[in-house]
């Protein structure tokens, strides 16, 4: 019986845990994911606006190196304008002007005319520049020769391809004969460029940085103090106009804006999500401790009862034992003054167990009244110290057998009102403990006195006392010092529960005293008793 | 008749001193020009083959006082590999730099790792504390863009070029270019450029770890000065030298033409770049300093001639921008070769210091081509060769009694005893300065 009460109750709480649990993890779960997603929108919401304002830098730049392109193109206008006839003064172009590297003149058919396979004498730059240009010839420079980036600035066309390390460009005109050009310095353009673009300030941590990108891919300039990592991917991307197409800018940012600003974005959600979590746990922990509390207080009424049981059991068999033996006694021979003696005795045990049952019984009536909020103090015209008396004298034969010395120091002899079965009750209660726990200490005090309307009892012992830190708790009801079975040691906990109820139905209460001489215990009864006029 | 005897020669003298005096006014600006051939007398019957050299010495203005006023860029590599000593001597070379130059002069600093910061825009160095302050904060970082840090260093110039000023950007490095252009010929291409513009780059290796073919490179195709440093102890003295360099140049865009008479037939110039087309060679030289001679050798083929003939060989003209008489300047000069049948007259009249000279510029050819032979992993021709030119030198040395080629043998020597690969590194790093230097006729 007790097993399956145990099991059902144990199963019953690994349902509560399992629910306290759910408690505090869905809610807190809930609010993560909610604050996550909300995280996740701002940061989106931030990277769609910072990859806005990267796309409009990137414009900006990009037409900053157009027209610097442009500017560089005007330039060359101007210098092929005027070409001079002579072929020392074309290569005198090449040596002296900063963006050319070498002029050429192509006729109607699309054909070099300089420099020219036909020509006598040709330089080694000359060479070279046909051994770079070959292609370009053979491809038809004046036919659609515009590859993707087409005719940009004004009149004048540009052709890129990639030779060597770089790029080549060409930049050229129609004129009446044909078309006349140069190939321009590529360092020359990719230093222009450059030069527009901005520099990097010293000490500039964080913030962006952008990537100019030529057409293999390798990276030509970048500035901007913030190191993207590895294979990021860029917040926003664009291609330079033409002719360099094939060059494109990359923005790079740290995404959620700053990184002070993402960390505090992060922080709030995972702070609110913490105090959820804290709070609902704290809760948790709450209920679970009164679950426990009920369930403890219910495990010590399931042992109540077993003990009742228990102390039902002892007396009864008691009685029953030495009734038996009384008959086998009376039934046996011996003579009439012994004989007397031994039943004497024996009819003590069996006064003093009835007396012990009927004390149980007394309690655990009061205790169920006590639980229905019935149980009440009436008090009538009565003497204190005789009720201590009578006490006393219930439980002296039990006392004298274990070795306990009686004192009595007994101030209270005037009529007061006083409930004495109450008294009796109450004292019963403390002697008996002591009776059971305390015989070891071979003492038992009991002084009264009455001062007013008050009458204190005091029952000392020298026993084992009361550990520290238990002093309320042993009012509590089924709570005792020792809790095991084993110990030998009877009791079921209520006593003093009804003790102190009773004592505070009549005006006073019970407490635990601070104990003479530090050893033992001391209980101090104090109930209110208005004396009796004389006559009443 | 006395008295007008005495006047006239009292107006004689006058004029005199006066002729004489403007002649020394004109001797003291500009260029002096001085040409010949190697070997002024050769052989007769036949085709003989001779150096024509031209050389160019500055003449130093009389007083410090009018000197050209300087535009110097100064373009730091900042990359994490100059940690240490190497950021600290930069930065002390800089100031050391910043402390020869006066308020005539306009200064920038650029400084580079992955990024480019221009840390000091081009001004006048005026408020020398605070250019001062800029290059103390100069930290080292990431990697090295070393393209776009000689771009910005030159667009920092363009704001004060101009053709009365001495126009520099120098360049430290301690590392390989790792981001933009990172190649030799990218960077040749780019010195080039900015030659034709009036600047000159010149490039300072620090350490052992950067690409001396690039920094060569750079120098050569702007007529710069190159230097190893290979201590960090010394990279203040090597940017004092420059600075003396840049602060002592007295013509710029210089253009020299030889052109040949008809039947000669220039071959090559030994060690510069010049352009040969038909009769004519061009070459162009950035900048020319004062007491200092550049001097160039073109390898001519002359025709067959008769004994006693003199015959024109070439004639040269070199165009300059004279920095001290902010002018533009012209230099002539002719070249003649005579024949004749006695070898001991044609040995006698050789010009022995111009022999030097060319002994020198051969040598250096052949030091590049050893170290191409070592580039390709094959040591021991490499060695051969080194040691081939240390014999050629030593010995020429001797015939010609010239102890600077008795020292650039020992170099040669020196370099085929560190062909090893632990050696090799620093060996190429020191051989091809060496060699730019004798080629450019470098100060330092």
């Amino acid at each position: 019986m007790h097993g399956g009460a145990a099991r059902a109750g144990g199963r019953r709480r690994l349902r509560l845990a399992a629910l306290l649990v759910l408690m505090v993890a869905l809610p807190t779960a809930a609010v993560a994911w909610l604050g996550a997603r909300s995280t996740r929108f701002e940061r989106e919401r931030e990277r769609l606006r910072l990859a806005e304002a990267a796309e409009s830098a990137l414009q900006g730049m990009a037409v900053a190196v157009r027209e610097r392109l442009q500017a560089d193109a005007r330039d060359l206008d101007l210098v092929l304008e005027d070409l001079p006839a002579a072929v020392e003064e074309l290569r005198r172009i090449g040596r002296s002007h900063r963006l050319i590297r070498q002029v050429f003149l192509v006729g109607q058919d699309g054909a070099l005319r300089y420099p020219g396979e036909r020509a006598e004498v040709m330089s080694a730059r000359e060479r070279e520049f046909l051994e770079r240009t070959r292609a370009v010839w053979e491809q038809g420079i004046l036919s659609g020769g515009n590859s993707a980036e087409g005719g940009a600035p004004e009149g004048g066309s540009w052709r890129s391809w990639v030779w060597g390390s770089g790029t080549s460009f060409l930049y050229w005109r129609r004129d009446g004969e044909g078309a006349r050009g140069v190939e321009v310095e590529g360092a020359a353009l990719l230093s222009d460029v450059i030069a527009v673009l901005p520099d990097t300030p010293l000490g500039e941590a964080g913030g962006a940085r952008v990537v100019l990108t030529g057409m293999d891919g390798a990276t030509l300039y970048q500035w901007g103090g913030y190191a993207p990592a590895e294979g990021a991917a860029p917040l926003a991307g664009r291609r330079l106009d033409a002719p360099l197409g094939g060059w494109s800018l990359s923005y790079y940012a740290p995404l959620g804006g700053s990184g002070a600003m993402a960390r505090g974005s992060s922080f709030s959600v995972v702070a609110s999500v913490a105090a959820l979590a804290l709070v609902l746990a704290g809760a948790g922990v709450y209920l679970w401790r009164e679950s426990s509390r009920d369930a403890r207080e219910a495990l010590r009424r399931v042992s109540f009862v077993n003990q009742v049981s228990h102390e039902l059991k002892t007396p009864l068999t008691n009685i029953r034992l030495y009734a038996e033996l009384m008959e086998r006694s009376l039934a046996g021979d011996g003579s009439a003054a012994d004989e007397r003696q031994r039943l004497r005795s024996k009819l003590e045990v069996i006064v003093d167990e009835s007396r012990r049952l009927s004390r149980l019984v007394h309690n655990v009536l009061s205790f169920a009244r006590r639980d229905r909020g019935a149980l009440e103090v009436t008090p009538s015209v009565g003497i204190v110290d005789e009720a201590i008396r009578s006490l006393v004298g219930d439980f002296l034969p039990s006392l004298e057998q274990k070795g306990v010395a009686v004192e009595l120091d007994c101030r209270a002899p005037d009529r007061v009102w006083v409930d004495s079965d109450a008294l009796e009750q109450i004292l019963a209660n403390l002697v008996g403990n002591a009776e059971k726990y305390a015989s070891g200490g071979g003492y038992l005090g009991i002084a009264s006195l009455r001062q007013g309307e008050t009458t204190e009892i005091r029952v000392r012992d020298r026993g084992p006392g009361v550990p520290p830190g238990q002093g309320e708790r042993v009012f509590e009801p089924f709570y005792r010092v020792s809790n095991r079975l084993s110990d030998g040691v009877a009791g079921t906990g209520i006593g003093l529960t009804i003790a102190r109820e009773l004592a505070r139905l009549h005006g006073g209460d019970v407490a635990l005293g601070p104990g003479a001489d530090g050893e033992g215990a001391e209980f101090v009864v104090s109930l209110h008793t208005p004396p009796a006029r004389e006559g009443a | 008749m006395n008295e007008r005897l005495w006047k006239l020669a009292a107006a004689c003298a006058l004029l005199a001193v006066c002729a004489g005096g403007t002649l020394a006014a004109e001797a003291a600006s500009g260029v002096r020009l001085g040409v010949g051939l190697v070997n002024p007398v050769v052989l007769a019957g036949s085709r003989q083959r001779s150096y024509l050299r031209v050389s160019l010495t500055g003449y130093a203005p009389e007083t410090a006082a009018r000197r050209p006023p300087a535009n110097v860029a100064i373009v730091l590599d900042r990359s994490g590999s100059m940690q240490g000593q190497k950021i600290a001597q930069a930065r002390e070379a800089a100031l050391v730099a910043l402390d020869m130059l006066d308020e005539r002069d306009v200064l920038s600093v650029v400084t580079y790792d992955d990024t480019v910061s221009v840390l000091v825009p081009a001004t006048r160095v005026q408020d020398r504390r605070s250019i001062a302050n800029a290059i103390r904060r100069i930290e080292p970082g990431g990697r090295t863009a070393l393209f776009a840090g000689v771009s910005r260093g030159a667009s920092e110039l363009r704001k004060y070029l101009h053709e009365e000023r001495v126009n520099r950007v120098i360049l430290l490095s301690d590392g390989l270019a790792n981001v933009g252009p990172d190649s030799p010929g990218a960077l040749g291409e780019l010195g080039a450029s900015l030659r034709k513009e009036g600047m000159a780059v010149t490039t300072i290796g620090l350490g052992l770890g950067y690409n001396e073919d690039l920094m060569v490179r750079l120098a050569a195709s702007s007529d710069g000065n190159h230097a190893f440093v290979e201590s960090t102890e010394d990279l203040v003295r090597i940017f004092a030298a420059e600075f003396r360099d840049i602060l002592n140049v007295v013509a710029r865009e210089i253009t020299v033409e030889i052109r040949c008479r008809a039947s000669v037939v220039p071959l090559r110039v030994l060690g510069r770049d010049a352009e040969v087309v038909g009769q004519n060679v061009t070459l162009d030289l950035s900048q020319l300093y004062g007491n200092q001679e550049k001097y160039l050798l073109l390898e001519v083929d002359l025709p067959a001639g008769r004994a006693g003939v003199t015959l024109p060989v070439a004639d040269v003209e070199v165009r300059y921008g004279d920095l001290v008489s902010r002018s533009a300047s012209v230099a002539r000069g002719s070249v003649s070769v005579s024949y004749s049948d006695s070898q001991g007259t044609v040995d006698s009249r050789a010009d022995r210091a111009a022999l030097v000279d060319v002994v020198r510029q051969v040598a250096a050819e052949t030091t590049e081509k050893a170290v191409k032979l070592r580039d390709e992993g094959r040591v021991d021709e490499a060695k051969d060769l080194f040691q081939s030119n240390a014999d050629y030198l030593l010995s020429s040395a001797k015939t010609l009694d010239a102890p600077a080629l008795k020292a650039q043998g020992g170099a040669s020597s020196r370099a085929a005893e560190n062909l090893d690969d632990e050696s090799w590194n620093v060996e190429r790093k020191k051989t091809r300065s060496e060699q730019y230097g004798i080629q450019n006729q470098q100060s330092y």
